[in-house]
This record gives structure tokens, sequence and C-alpha cells, in this order.
């Protein structure tokens, strides 16, 4: 910036922290740290980034180049000290550039528009000049009228013999730039105050259970720390995530209870949150699948206050918390329950949920069944030897112990296959779910700076439009008397798009020599 | 690919060939001839092009939002449908095409090289957001390749500007003007893409920001293009040095585009493995 000349340390400082220099630096570094970090994987196991520096620089050297790059921080590098200073930087940047600037442009934006002398309008780029009979009083009015067209507000002077009209238009348009430039600033405060007041945590939770604390990512835990949170969070588990309670109960202050449990990455939600059912939609009958959903129920204060079936991109939100479906999986052998619906031949149907090994009877038969066996994901091998083929709950069978009178037989029955479903004696028996086998896995956020992301970025696209669609546009039109009718001078300018300005001065012009015809 | 896209897709990148030769015939022995008739080229590849998506629209039940296939076909019918608009709006810009159909060739090709196979989309694109985001995506992606093939006309006039073959170009001002008009939309709707994206993140993974790589390097492009215009403002780099800048930028477009797959797999934006979100 080209101020006054008196350059003191401060001027100087000042002037290079508002200049564009400065933000090409600042942008480079970034670039250039975040290519690196785009190939390094952030916060993945050392295995993983030895491998792909083993295999951009060679074996021998990646070992040590891993610890160069971790000792730098890149592992984690977006959260690093380094990368934040140069986000701040960034926003110091922006924030004093704007600062420098926007002086000059409140003097222009504020001041209302004056008229021109003849010297200062002769000094205008866009300039065109000609003669139209009658005096100027009298051409003033369709002057006026081809003035208007150009969409400025007209307003009139005179002096001597002279008049002049002139207008403007969209004056506040030069703060676009600002605007932009601040709702850059608003997003990175947002930002800060997600960081600094928001958590984010997950927690898997077992189809029957309700949870009232979820976890924040930390680092390993030491075997003592491990102990301490599980009885933390049995504390507040038992205390129905009420922290106070909690606290009360290990004999401690909440306040130190608050203070170990961020340091061993535990959250009380202060309200629980129940799984009442993990499912996988599949397209027709392949394992690829189409929709993931929970069913949960928020329990506070002893009461069922919402349930709700999340899905991907369909979360659950409850006193600033967000829950995302966000991963699921089987839950090792336990307390499964089926629920089973038999159907006899004679039409007769009940629904009723079993354990394994427990003996039920088909209405209105004498047919007896009972689940001796499950299977997640069954196929069979070629030989006929089932055999489970995936981790997941992808193909969800029980061999029934079935037992009618004469004969005892075992049977597979599939949830996803109905061709199964049918016994030899003609009644059917249907798997329709397996309560108890699956955990979903949530993502827990609370983020209270995000509404100010939202503002900031509400922000940009207005200052976005206003910088790049509007124009400050001016126009002086000066009518001098001259021998035989009067001179027209018409000066015009604009900050932006100026050769749109010129096609419509253009067009007045040959609107007012029209007339003259 | 179902067997009528196959055919449609393969008809269209035969055209593009042609076309893009026709093109490099016409630069190199400077042939005007060729040129003037090239649009009824372009036109009829695009009319194919346009048939191969929506036969993969009727195989697969949605539009090429996903994958890099479908964004190599998407990707590249933007470009053709920029350069398209850009030849009907300005008649000498017709000669665009010599730096956007070679690059909606290579986007086709690339795209058929990495997995054309039809399948349904996965659970985690499936969202409003995503539409909205993959159409600022697509029309960034349009602008930014016309400005910078709009740039390499002004590069190429600036040389040697008397050269008759040139003349039908419009004027360096001009040139200049609509490199920067297209960088401007560019801009505009890169960063409605990185908004919706952000608005679709924070539905999907619970955060609007993650440093994925994706997300970086759309931020890092989105401002190499937002210093371009701060220079071009300020700093009153026009011309010759902004079309450098277009053309430069081009590149990290692209990465950002095909989703930084190419060099890692990191990213979430490769929706396979959703067990691991």
């Amino acid at each position: 910036m080209a101020k006054d000349k008196n350059n003191t340390i401060v001027d100087r400082a000042w002037d290079f922290m508002a200049s564009i220099k400065l933000a090409i630096i600042l942008f480079a570094l970034i670039s250039l740290t975040s290519i690196v970090g785009t190939i390094l994987e952030q916060n993945a196991a050392p295995s993983k980034n030895i491998q792909v520096l083993g295999s951009l620089f060679g074996e021998s050297l990646a070992p040590t180049l891993y610890v160069a790059f971790e000792k730098l921080g890149f592992m984690d590098m977006y959260r690093s000290w380094w990368f934040l200073m140069l986000l701040m930087l960034i926003a110091a940047n922006l924030l004093i550039c704007s600062l420098d600037r926007l002086p000059r442009t409140w003097r222009l934006v504020k001041d209302p528009m004056k008229p021109l002398s003849k010297e200062h309008m002769a000094a205008i780029p866009l300039k065109r000049e000609f003669t139209i009979k009658g005096k100027p009083g009298a051409a003033k009015d369709a002057v006026m009228k081809a003035v208007k067209k150009t969409g400025v507000k007209v307003m009139e002077s005179s002096e001597g013999g002279d008049i002049q009209l002139y207008g403007e238009r969209r004056r506040l348009s030069r703060l676009g730039v600002y605007v932009t430039h601040l709702s850059v600033i608003v997003m990175l405060v947002g930002s800060v105050i997600g960081i600094f007041f928001g958590f984010k945590g997950n927690v898997n939770i077992p189809e029957g259970a309700t949870y009232t604390v979820a976890f924040a990512r930390t680092g390993m835990l030491t075997p003592a720390q491990d102990n301490e949170q599980n009885m933390i969070i049995r504390a507040v588990e038992n205390a129905r995530g009420d922290v106070a309670v909690a606290a009360n109960s290990l004999g401690v202050e909440e306040d130190h209870l608050r203070a170990r449990m961020r340091r061993l990455g535990v959250i009380p939600l202060e309200f629980g949150l129940r799984l009442d059912n993990f499912d996988v939609d599949f397209y027709g009958m392949s394992d690829m699948a189409k929709e993931y959903s929970s069913v949960l129920t928020v329990v506070d204060g002893g009461r069922e206050i919402i349930k709700k079936r999340i899905e991907v991109n369909d979360p659950l939100k409850y006193k600033g918390i967000t829950f995302y479906q966000s991963s699921y999986g089987l839950m090792p052998p336990g307390d499964y329950r089926y629920i089973l619906r038999a159907t006899s031949r004679n039409g007769a149907t009940e629904t009723m949920t079993v354990r394994k090994g427990e003996t039920f009877t088909i209405p209105g038969t004498s047919v007896e069944a009972s689940v001796a066996e499950f299977n997640a994901s069954l196929a069979f091998d070629p030989s006929g030897r089932p055999f489970t083929y995936a981790q997941f709950m992808n193909n969800p069978a029980v061999r029934l112990e079935i037992k009618t009178g004469q004969e005892s037989y075992l049977k597979w029955i599939m949830k996803r296959n109905s061709n199964t479903w049918r016994l030899t004696s003609g009644d059917v028996i249907e798997l329709r779910d397996v309560i108890g086998a699956q955990y979903t896995g949530l993502q827990v956020r609370r983020d209270p700076g995000v509404w100010m992301v939202y503002l900031g970025c509400a922000l940009m696209s207005l200052g976005l439009y206003i910088a790049f669609f509007m124009n400050h546009r001016k126009v002086w039109v000066m009518l001098s008397p001259a021998k035989g009718g009067t001179d027209i001078t018409v000066a015009a300018s604009a900050n932006k798009n100026r050769e749109a300005l010129e096609r419509k001065i253009d067009r007045m012009v040959s609107l007012l020599r029209e007339g003259e015809k | 690919m179902s067997p009528l896209d196959t055919v449609f897709f393969w008809i269209s990148i035969g055209l593009y060939g042609l076309t893009s030769a026709l093109y490099i015939y016409s630069f190199i022995f400077k042939n005007d001839r060729v040129l003037g008739r090239i649009s009824y080229f372009i036109g009829a590849a695009f009319l194919v092009h346009t048939a191969a998506i929506l036969a993969r629209y009727a195989a697969v039940g949605n539009l090429p939002v996903a994958g890099g296939y479908e964004n190599g076909l998407g990707g590249s019918w933007v470009v053709v449908l920029f350069t398209l608009y850009a030849v009907i709006r300005h008649k000498g810009l017709r000669a665009v095409g010599v730096a956007t159909l070679p690059f909606a060739l290579v986007l086709l090709g690339y795209g058929v090289m990495s997995s054309p196979e039809l399948v349904p989309m996965g659970v985690s694109v499936k969202s409003f957001w995503l539409y909205v985001h993959v159409f600022f995506a697509w029309l960034a992606f349009g602008a930014f390749t016309l400005a910078a093939g709009t740039g390499v006309l002004y590069l190429l006039k600036a040389k040697d500007p008397d050269r008759e073959f040139y003349e039908k170009f419009p004027g360096l001002p001009r040139l200049d003007d609509l490199m920067f008009r297209y960088v401007v939309f560019g801009f505009i709707t890169d960063a409605v893409m990185i908004t919706s994206g952000a608005i679709w993140a924070r539905d999907l993974w619970g955060s609007y920001w993650g440093w994925d790589p994706v997300e970086t390097w759309s931020l890092v492009t989105w401002v190499i293009y937002g210093l371009g215009i701060h220079l071009r403002v300020t700093m009153g780099w026009k011309g010759r040095r902004f079309a450098w800048i277009v053309i430069f930028a081009l590149p990290g477009i692209l990465i950002t585009y095909f989703g930084i797959n190419f060099f890692v797999e990191t990213s979430l934006h490769v929706f396979e493995a959703w067990q691991e979100i």
C-alpha cells in the first residue's frame, strides 16, 4: 500500500500484513503442506504411512522419513500448531487488508455524489461529446429521461448557464468485497468455537442397550486409565447419565469427575439413548447395502422422549447433540432373541420371540420347534457344509429342530429367502429378525459453532453476489449553451464491468441524437 | 456398462477423437475452412454423448454422479456443453475447442479405464445435497475448463497477433474479459459446490469440514482461483499472466473432480468401504 512516506517498522509490518504477497505466501504454504497431508493418511497406523513413504522414497529411507514427518506434526497436521497458525495468519491477513482498505472505500460510500467541474469531467476516460439543438433549459427534460434509462437516480445542479445532470447507483456495492472477507472470518470463528466448545465422539450401542455416555477419540489409554474409564462409565450409567449423582456415588466432586472424563474421553450425555433395532436393507438378494438404519429412543428423566429411525444422511438431534449412523457390527454370541412368525397349514398365525433352545408350538398344530443354531451369514460350501461367509449379518439364518409326533429333523430358515420358510408339513416358519445380535455405531457430535459457519456461508454468497454482479455506476451529463444549441458532455464511470456501462452510455447517446431528428 | 450405453459411449469417443483431430489439423495448418464447420461435429458428438448418459440412466436409475466412469461421463459432457455454449454465443470462440475437446476426450478415456461397471448408488451418496453438490461441481468444472481454453487462445493470439488465422478470434481485450468472466462464474459455483458438500458432510459424517483429501484439494483450488481474481483486480494481472494462472489452475480442478483417488485411497470420498466411515 502506498501510504505516506514515513515508513516506520510498524507501518511496514502493517503493510506486509495487509499485502496480497503475504496471502500468496500463506496459501502456497497451506497448499504445499496440504498435498503432504493428503498423501500421508491422517491419524493412521504408522505402518500405513511408512508403506506410503516407502513407495515414494524407497524402503530404506521410509522409517527415518516417517520419524521426521511425525516430529513435524504431519501425521495429524490439520490440528498441528503450525497449521492452525497458518489459518490464523490468513484470518489476520484478511482482516488487516480489509481494515487497510475500508476507510477509502467508506469515504466513497459515505459521501453523496457531487457534480463535476469541467476539468474533472475531461479527465474521465469514458466520455461522449455532441451538440443538439435548443437551449439547455429546453433540452433538459429529454436528457433527464435518457439519463434515467442508465439506471441512476438523477440529480441536478446549475452553475453559470451550465446545467449538470448526474446520478449514481448501487453505491453500497463497493462493500461487497468486505462482506466476503468478513464471511471467511465468521466461518473461522465458528469453527474455532466448534473446536473448543464442541466435541466429536462415537459410541457403539448393542440392540436393546441404553447408553448415557459417548466416547471422544483420545490416544491409547494405559490399563489403569482403562479401569478408571470403565468405573466412570458404570457410575454414569447407573446414575442414568446424571454426572452429579455419579460423582456422588464415586465419592468425588462433580467438577473433578468432569475433568477426569475429559481426560479419559468419556462424554456424559445427560440422557439415555437406546437402540431398539438395527437393520441393513439390501438390493434384492445381493449383499450390496441399500440402507442402514437404527431405531433409537431418547430416554430422559425416565421418560421416552423421542423415537426415531435414523439412516445414513438422516441423523437424530436431541439437546444440541446429533447422532449419525456411521458403522455397525455383530455382537459376540450372547443373549440373542429370535423373532419368528409361525403360520400353520390352516392359517393360524403367531409371532413369538424365543431364545436358543426354547421350544414353541406352531399354533393350531402339535408341531414343536426350537432354535438349535444361528448363523449371521449363512452359506453352503460345494459339499453342502454350512459356513459363515461374512463378518456381518448379511444372511441371518436359524437352524430349527422340528418335532412332529413321528419324526424330528433339522432345517435352516433364512430371513432373506422365503423359499426356506416352508416345512415339509406345509406349515411356515419365518425368521423376522434377530434382536441383540448387532450393534450400531453412531457418531456423536456437538458443535455450537455450526450456526456461525452457516452464517458465514450465507454472508459469503451475499458478498460474492454483490462483489461480482453489482457495480457502482456514476453518470454525469453537462449541458452548456452553444451557438445554435447545446453542447452535451456525457461522462461515466463504474468500478467494474465498464464495457456494459459503455454500451449503456452509447445507447443513451444515440437515443438523444435520434430525438433530434 | 449396459450394451446401449457402451455403443453410444464408443461412438461419442470416436466422434470426439475425430473432432479433436480436426481441431489440431486446422490449428497446425491454419485452415479456416475446417474450423468453420467444426461446430457440426461437436454437436453430433454431444448428442451421442447425451444418449450415452440417458442409456446409463435407464440402466442404473440415477444420473452419472458417482464413481470414476460416471464422473468422466458427466464431466466431459459438461465441458462439451460449455464449449457449445461459447461457440454459439461468440462465433469467434469456436476455436476454444482446440483445448476443451481433447480435454473432454481424455476425461472420457479416464472414466472408461476406471470403473465402468453398473452399480446402484451406495448408501452414503443418497442425499438431496449430492445433486446440488454435483450440479455445481459440473458448472464450476465446465467454467474453469472454458476459462483455460480461452486462456490458450489468448496466449496463441498474443504471441502472433497479426496472423490471419487468428483474426477471426475475438480481440485480445475481449478474450481477456471472457476469461475473467468464466473464472468468476466458476469461482462462485465452486463456492456453492464446497458449501453444499459441507452441508451434506455434516448430515453424513457429523462435521462440515474434516480436511479430507477431496475437501482439502477443492479448497486449495478454489483459493488459487480466488488469488488469481485478487491479483487481477488489485494488482492488474491481466492478459497473459491471467491466462497462465487459469491454465495452471486446471489440473488442481481435475484432481479435485476425480476425487484424488488416483493418488491416495484414504479419502472418504471413496465411498466403497462404508463400514469404516
